[in-house]
């Protein structure tokens, strides 16, 4: 087992190094020299050469991607020179909220998709088959951000049942900070928890074929055992892979979705930095949101290593 | 072959040959018979003349603050009612539509053309050349689609042109892939030894006889990246990313209109019935063209 974590780990570590040159070389590539992009329009000559300084545009290519790279990992992201702050706060206060969303959605993902992907899945062609299907197909057409549209203006401008704007957080105000993240959670969520409700119903579809199953009905066990005990113990393998490869497409839901219900996170942080051309607070949201991709990939890995002994001895 | 059978094969309609000789033509015939593809086929029809036409058949100046008032709800005047600056929004709507169209189409079409030709030259020539362009082909998949998207404009500014760039660019690793393994599926077949035998150069080979029969399956991918592709300019649009107003998009639409749910709540919904349609028909078409075109897939 320790191998195959090892192994794993190490085969993460290139494709790591690889997205973090992509994303060290994204600044290189803006057209124009990146210290004047850096200090902005208003700044004046001293300012540029001291930041050229300071990021080492003089030294080569692979130097300055080592002491960026150590810079990171000593938690100095540079200062933003839209805001005047540096880039560490920043994210401090941008992390926390788009957090908190991502972990809602995804409590809502699951809940949602995997009981209605078992339900489809141990009886095709049944009531809950059927609201599996129109359930998928209303998602296909109805991505995060409009069904937050929707909800947002049902829920909170018709009825009045949830604030239309903004953020509390979870350690304030338990509370509150639920009335905000219902929607929002929501929103970001059903697209996921159709993802995982398809894959449950096929995966559990093709396990309720297999003979096992066969021999525990025939030994007399209730059905409810037999689909808990037996079938859903073998089927949730794949999902649980499924289910962390899911964390890149609840991530870029929830910068959309941010907009929607203008909450403050990363996403909102992110476009006014676009907006702003404010390179390194982009740069830096950016290696940290592919960095946790790649982690929850290696995560669904080794999940699958642990939940399956087969997989191991590949 | 009895008299019966010849005389049937006879019969035949110049359609009913082809979709017996070409695997193309049996695909298209199976899309159009499946229910989900006609639907598909019948509501693409339709936004399609409605994006293309835009200009014929909508009644009113998009960008004109010329209606008889703000938020006007919807009426025979102005099917989709009005928004807070006079304008119609059926008209907004239909040039929305229309601009997401021409960016997904144009940078869907220039993502597969290269990434088709990267893949077959990969699949046919093997090698290093295979597994360097393999590798790249790796690392860009990487990236979820919409962070790769806002990397690209984070280095090319925002704007449509960036969206179509960023859109052709994560095209392309996807049908790398795809092409690649659908040149490896097909090039060891008697029929590519069979034109080799009669002399066929390699371009002949790839473009006239393999790249036909890898068709269907590179259909599939197509409509599906153009449900990508028009999702992605939605969402950059909605983030305020790709406009330039007062040019309407469907993205922009929708991220203006949440400020006045209050007031006009057709300023969400007309639009955002428009753009679920577009994207319920790709998806649709996507699946009818992959089951049309894959034996294994068939609904059982």
């Amino acid at each position: 087992m320790l191998a195959y974590v090892l192994a794993r780990v190490l085969q993460a570590v290139p494709v790591l190094v690889l997205a973090s040159i992509g994303v060290f070389l994204m600044l290189r590539l803006v057209p124009g020299d990146p210290a004047e992009l850096l200090a902005g329009q208003d700044a004046t000559q001293e300012d540029v050469d001291r930041l050229r300084g300071q990021l080492g545009l003089d030294d080569s290519l692979p130097e300055q991607y080592i002491s960026w790279l150590g810079d990171i990992f000593q938690g100095d992201l540079g200062v933003s020179f839209a805001r005047g702050l540096p880039v560490t706060r920043m994210l401090r206060t941008a992390i926390p909220p788009t957090l908190e969303l991502t972990v809602a959605a995804y409590v809502v993902a699951v809940v949602v998709g995997i009981p209605l992907g078992i339900l489809g899945g141990i009886r095709p062609r049944s009531g809950w088959d059927w609201l599996l299907s129109g359930y998928t197909l209303v998602t296909i057409g109805i991505p995060g951000f409009l069904f937050g549209i929707i909800m947002l203006w049902i829920f909170s401008v018709r009825l009045d049942w949830f604030p239309t704007f903004g953020e509390v957080s979870i350690l304030d105000d338990p509370v509150e900070s639920l009335r905000h993240l219902t929607l929002p959670a929501l929103a970001t969520g059903v697209g996921v928890a159709a993802v995982l409700a398809r894959y449950t119903r096929t995966t559990i579809s093709e396990v309720m074929g297999n003979d096992f199953v066969r021999t525990a009905r025939a030994k007399g066990l209730a059905e409810s055992r037999v689909v808990v005990r037996h079938a859903l113990r073998n089927s949730m393998i794949p999902v649980v892979t499924v289910m962390a490869l899911q964390v890149g497409g609840l991530l870029g839901g929830a910068v959309i979705v941010e907009q929607v219900f203008t909450r403050p996170g990363l996403g909102r942080l992110m476009v006014n930095a676009i907006q702003a051309r404010d390179y390194l607070v982009v740069q830096s949201t950016l290696i940290i949101l592919v960095s946790v991709f790649i982690t929850a990939n290696l995560a669904a890995d080794i999940a699958y290593g642990f939940l399956d002994p087969r997989v191991r001895g590949r | 072959m009895s008299a019966a059978q010849m005389d049937a094969e006879l019969q035949l309609s110049w359609w009913g040959r082809k979709t017996r000789e070409s695997l193309l033509f049996a695909t298209i015939n199976g899309i159009i018979h499946n229910p989900q593809g006609a639907i598909a086929i019948v509501g693409l029809v339709l936004l399609v003349v409605g994006a293309v036409g835009a200009p014929l058949i909508a009644q009113h100046d998009p960008i004109a603050q010329d209606a008889a008032g703000r938020f006007l709800s919807p009426s025979t005047e102005h099917w989709f009612g009005t928004d807070e600056l006079r304008r119609d929004l059926f008209s907004r709507t239909l040039f929305g539509l229309r601009a997401s169209f021409a960016v997904s189409l144009i940078s869907v079409a220039v993502g597969t053309a290269i990434g088709v030709t990267v893949g077959f030259l990969a699949g046919f020539l093997g090698g290093l050349a295979e597994a360097a362009a393999m590798r790249i082909v790796d690392a860009l998949l990487a990236f979820p689609g919409l962070l790769a998207a806002l990397a690209i404009l984070n280095i090319l500014g925002p704007g449509v042109r960036s969206i179509g760039i960023a859109i052709a660019f994560f095209t392309i690793p996807a049908f790398a892939r795809l092409a690649r393994a659908q040149m490896l599926a097909e090039k060891n077949k008697d029929y590519v030894l069979a034109s080799q035998a009669l002399g066929a150069s390699p371009q002949r080979i790839i473009f006239r006889h393999i790249a036909i029969n890898a068709f269907p399956p590179l259909l599939t991918q197509m409509a599906l990246l153009m449900a990508v592709a028009v999702l992605i300019t939605a969402a950059l649009s909605f983030l305020g990313l790709g406009d330039n107003p007062p040019a309407p998009s469907l993205g922009g639409l929708l991220n203006v209109s949440r400020q006045y749910l209050r007031e006009a709540w057709w300023y969400a919904v007309c639009p955002g019935a428009v753009f679920a349609l577009l994207l319920f028909c790709l998806n649709l078409l996507s699946d009818a063209i992959n089951e049309a075109s894959s034996p294994y897939q068939r609904r059982r």
